[in-house]
């Protein structure tokens, strides 16, 4: 009894040795290193996930061992490890019939899906019989949500295939397997259509890309139909090359259509830091690698990372725009249109990247519609980032994308894992009655609030970070993050708070950090960004004499107007509720295309992607489902 | 002994509200969502069916995001459902399901049955309205004369006098129906959501309808014209009870005015929240037929009854829920 007690301790203190090492999270500065050999880089790239793979198979906490959780299965059963273990705690898991216990949902359908394929060779017929009789007792959720779909139907849809013959009467929904296939792999090709034709709903989000790029490699990994699974290889190599062109050092930035409280002032904190140090190695992990890195990991073997897409990520040589178009969550009110477009910009230098969208409702609750991120080389900890907003707080809104009855919305969200969305104090979310328009390192964002807005007024976030902020007698208010020179031209009267004062909803989070939030309480409203490379000017008071003279007009009646010359010599004209001019032409959004720029070009509608670095080419046609290499 | 007691206390139970349970001619069904803290919806959500005060049992496998409930009368194990997954069909009362239609429709929330072709299922879905003719195996739109955008339906309802007729209230108003669903006619234009459509049991003529921003609504003429019942309420209307003994007692949900109800068939209206909790968030309000108790749905919380109509409440259970429907099933006299 002794040596069982010994032994339990010993494997406790072991396994939380383990939890606790997770090294690349320790590393102290991550390289930035170019790796020119492919071999050497794919070894690296097994390690890393050979390091994921052993830390999620004892992530139980001390308190919970010998109950593994499902990531813990499906990661031994990645590593070969423990099967006879693992059928008898999948047994258990499976037989679970409690409240709050039983599985249901998305969520648990792809790690059930992953524990199936992965033991097919491993677990015991039992084991794998529980798993398929609770696809048949737990009624499934299908959610709301376009990640929730995508996941639900890449579940569904493989584990048809490995049921392939059985009756309606043995699945949760009253389907036979011929029937779930064919309505999930519809739904697949549907979404796929829309994404590579007029772009993603949830473009750039800094922790749901795990929600999309798991089903699509659960596909690429097993489904036995060669076009699905060779598309589900294509949309990871689409979600990679995106999120290469819009890192800075692996650290994701700009527009995203949804982010967290967190993510947005400390951005390398986001779930996608997991992948870009996962897939590039260029950037360090988040503690705990995020959670479902564990399940990506198990299929991550399976996917080589493209040299294009690998370069695009690390090895930067000069400045770059990159124009992309997405989309708008789902309308069901309160709107003409089912989902209206997203104009994307990506302007990213060696110092700093500047991104933003065209302003407006995206998702109501989590977008962040535009930011300066500057490059740091350890972003543990920094709030490397600069941006103002509106945090309005709107049932409408949240009536216009889900299907709730009126006023009850605010409260509850913010029960189910978006505390600021009805805090006047939140840095998160988008606004209708935000406009931006960005020109390369230039943005500016008008605000035009009706009276009765709740929270009618605009937070600016200004970082613990920065150096020499110094508030000018111009109105500008200058500062410095890392090598980018900022100016920040508030147009209506602000004051500069302590942002403690209004983060009861960011845990964690300690207070007289030396965050500071502008508030300013004017309904006509703007911000005024304009950013430089310390190395283009002799010294920071040229930086601020070089803007303190570009040529500037303002005005906020009756709507915010600002005339301005860039320092990049662009002449802008922004009229709120009007297209912007650039060099006295109206910005043109209907000829944006699905991608433009010197990494990524799509035609709008076209479901043909080309990835391109230097002599690198690969395109992704999926109107052929193929893909070709130059 | 022990069924000895356990008789004694169930006859304890049901004396306790006042009525004796053998009168009763309706089984009280409730689709709700549970939240047991921490916005954890747990799945024990689904139907749940009163059995006494303090009292309700799950009919239902584990089955969340349930809005709406209809049975089918020649065979009560015949089950329609308005759910997050779209329209569900159970023909062995809640043993095993089908899922009738697939993502493109989805997060139902109303349904009803023809009053005259228990075949013919009307389904309101966020994005328009579907119609199955064949108990729920399969599902179609009929949408034809319904607007382009602005088709987010809360509320079908159909009439129980007349086959094929029904109304639904929709974001851009209420549309009616005379041939089940196939065209669409507008009877009442708005720019907010629709939230109830309700026929009066005494008075197949008289309709109340609940809106976000319009008030509530009342129709004499079978859903044709319809006039503002000016319910001193400042927010959104959830839905509207009738009394199916006293044709003058109205009663209405809203989530941020609580309770209202009218003794004189809506000339005037009176708040009703003493005794219920202090911001008495109530999602729903219902009239049992039998008993003329007044029943509230305080979000989150418990649902409430009440003996005097508003005057007093008790806890009536189901603490945690969110309650998007009370359905009362006729049954046979036990």
């Amino acid at each position: 009894m002794k040596l069982k007690l010994l032994l339990t301790v010993l494997t406790g203190l072991i396994c939380y040795g383990v939890v606790q090492a997770q090294p690349s999270y320790l590393a102290p500065v991550f390289s930035q290193r170019v790796e020119p050999s492919a071999g050497v880089r794919r070894k690296a790239y097994e390690e890393r996930i050979n390091e994921v793979l052993v830390w999620s198979a004892h992530r139980t906490s001390a308190d919970k061992l010998g109950n593994p959780d499902l990531a813990s299965i499906a990661a031994r059963l990645a590593l070969g490890q423990d099967a006879q273990y693992c059928s008898k705690q999948l047994i258990d898991l499976m037989s679970k019939q409690n409240p709050g216990q039983k599985g249901t949902g998305p969520f648990w359908m792809f790690p059930v899906v992953e524990i199936a394929f992965l033991g097919r060779d491993l677990l015991s017929a039992e084991a794998k019989q529980s798993i398929r009789n609770a696809w048949h007792t737990n009624i499934q959720l299908r959610g709301d949500t376009e990640n929730h779909w995508a996941m639900y139907h890449a579940s569904l849809y493989l584990m048809s295939e490995l049921y392939p013959n059985d009756p309606a009467e043995s699945w949760y929904n009253g389907k036979s397997s011929q029937e779930n296939l064919a309505e999930s792999r519809e739904y697949l090709l549907s979404w796929m259509d829309l994404t590579t034709s007029i772009g993603q709903g949830e473009f750039n989000v800094p922790n749901y890309i795990a929600e999309y790029a798991i089903p699509m490699a659960m596909l690429a990994s097993w489904a036995k139909d060669p076009l699905i699974k060779k598309r589900g290889q294509m949309m990871l190599d689409w979600l990679y090359a995106d999120l290469a062109q819009n890192t800075l050092l692996g650290i994701i930035h700009g527009p995203a259509a949804r982010s967290d409280d967190m993510v947005v002032i400390e951005p390398s904190l986001a779930m996608a830091s997991n992948f870009s140090w996962l897939m590039f190695g260029n950037a360090p992990p988040t503690k705990g690698y995020g959670g479902w890195l564990g399940m990506y990991a198990c299929m991550a073997i399976n996917y080589d990372v493209p040299e294009v897409i690998y370069k695009i990520a690390v090895d930067r040589k000069g400045d770059f725009l990159q124009e992309d178009l997405k989309r708008t969550r789902r309308r069901w009110r309160n709107s003409d249109v089912l989902t209206a477009p997203v104009y994307k910009t990506n302007y990213t230098r060696l110092d700093y990247a500047v991104g933003s969208y065209q302003g407006g409702l995206v998702d109501p609750i989590q977008t962040h519609g535009w930011d300066v991120t500057w490059a740091v080389p350890n972003p543990k900890g920094i709030h490397n980032t600069m941006f103002s907003m509106n945090p309005i707080s709107s049932t409408d809104d949240l009536e216009t994308c889900f299907t709730v009855l009126p006023d009850e919305m605010p409260q509850r969200v913010m029960l189910e894992g978006k505390p600021s969305y009805d805090f006047p104090g939140k840095l998160l979310g988008g606004s209708r009655f935000e406009q931006v328009y960005q020109n390369l390192d230039t943005i500016i964002a008008l605000y035009n609030i009706p009276e009765g807005t709740r929270f009618p007024h605009i937070n600016g976030f200004f970082s613990k970070d920065l150096s020499h902020f110094v508030v000018d007698s111009s109105g500008w208010i200058f500062a410095q993050g890392g090598n980018a020179y900022l100016a920040y031209k508030p147009l209506a009267g602000y004051t500069l708070e302590p942002i403690s004062l209004e983060k009861s909803w960011l845990p964690g989070l300690p207070i007289n950090l030396g965050d500071k939030r502008l508030y300013s309480p004017h309904l006509k409203n703007g911000t005024i960004i304009q950013v430089g490379s310390a190395k283009e000017f002799k010294d920071f008071d040229a930086f601020k004499q070089r803007i303190r003279e570009l040529p500037l007009r303002v005005t906020l009646e009756p709507v915010p107007t600002v005339e301005m010359t860039t320092l990049r010599g662009n002449q802008i004209k922004c009229v709120f509720g009007k297209p912007p001019y650039l060099n006295a032409k109206p910005v043109d959004y209907s000829r944006w295309k699905l991608f433009e720029g010197p990494y990524l070009n799509a035609e709008k509608n076209s479901h043909v992607l080309t990835i391109t670095y230097g002599n690198l080419k690969r395109v992704l046609d999926f109107n052929t489902v193929t893909i070709t290499d130059n | 002994m022990i069924k000895k007691y356990l008789l004694l206390a169930a006859l304890f139970a049901i004396q306790s509200e006042g009525f004796a349970y053998e009168t009763l001619k309706h089984e009280l069904y409730v689709c709700a969502d549970m939240d047991l803290g921490n916005g954890k919806w747990v799945t024990v959500n689904g139907i749940f069916r009163r059995d006494s005060l303090n009292n309700y049992s799950t009919i239902v496998r584990d089955t969340p995001g349930i809005s709406d409930l209809v049975f089918d009368p020649r065979n009560h194990a015949y089950m329609y459902v308005a759910s997050i997954n779209g329209p569900l069909t159970t023909y062995d009362r809640c043993h095993s399901w089908r899922m009738g239609a697939d993502w493109r429709m989805t997060e139902a929330k109303s349904i009803d049955m023809d009053s005259g072709n228990f075949d013919r299922i009307y389904l309101a879905l966020p994005d328009g309205v579907a119609i199955s003719e064949d108990k729920g195996k399969s599902w179609t739109r009929r949408e034809a004369g319904l607007p382009l955008r602005g088709k987010y339906a809360q509320a079908i309802k159909s009439d129980r006098t007349q086959t094929g007729r029904v109304l639904v209230g929709i974001e851009k108003g209420i549309y009616l129906s005379v041939d089940s669903g196939t065209n669409w006619i507008c009877v009442f234009e708005s720019n907010a959501t629709v939230t109830d459509i309700q026929q009066s049991p005494l008075n197949s003529k008289e309709w109340i309808a609940t809106t976000k921003k319009d008030g509530a609504l009342k129709s004499n003429d079978g859903g044709l014209t319809w006039h503002n019942l000016h319910v001193p309420a400042k927010n959104a209307l959830y839905n509207v009870a009738f009394d199916s003994i006293n044709p003058s007692h109205y009663a209405i949900a809203s989530l941020l005015d609580g309770v209202l109800t009218s003794d004189d068939a809506g000339n005037t209206w009176n708040f009703r929240n003493s005794g219920l909790p202090k911001t008495h968030p109530i999602f729903r309000v219902a009239i049992d037929p039998d008993t003329q108790v007044l029943y509230a749905a305080v979000n989150r919380e418990y649902i409430y009854s009440s003996n005097d109509f508003g005057r007093t409440w008790r806890k009536d259970g189901l603490n945690h829920s969110t309650v998007y429907h009370f359905v009362f099933l006729p049954v046979t006299k036990k």
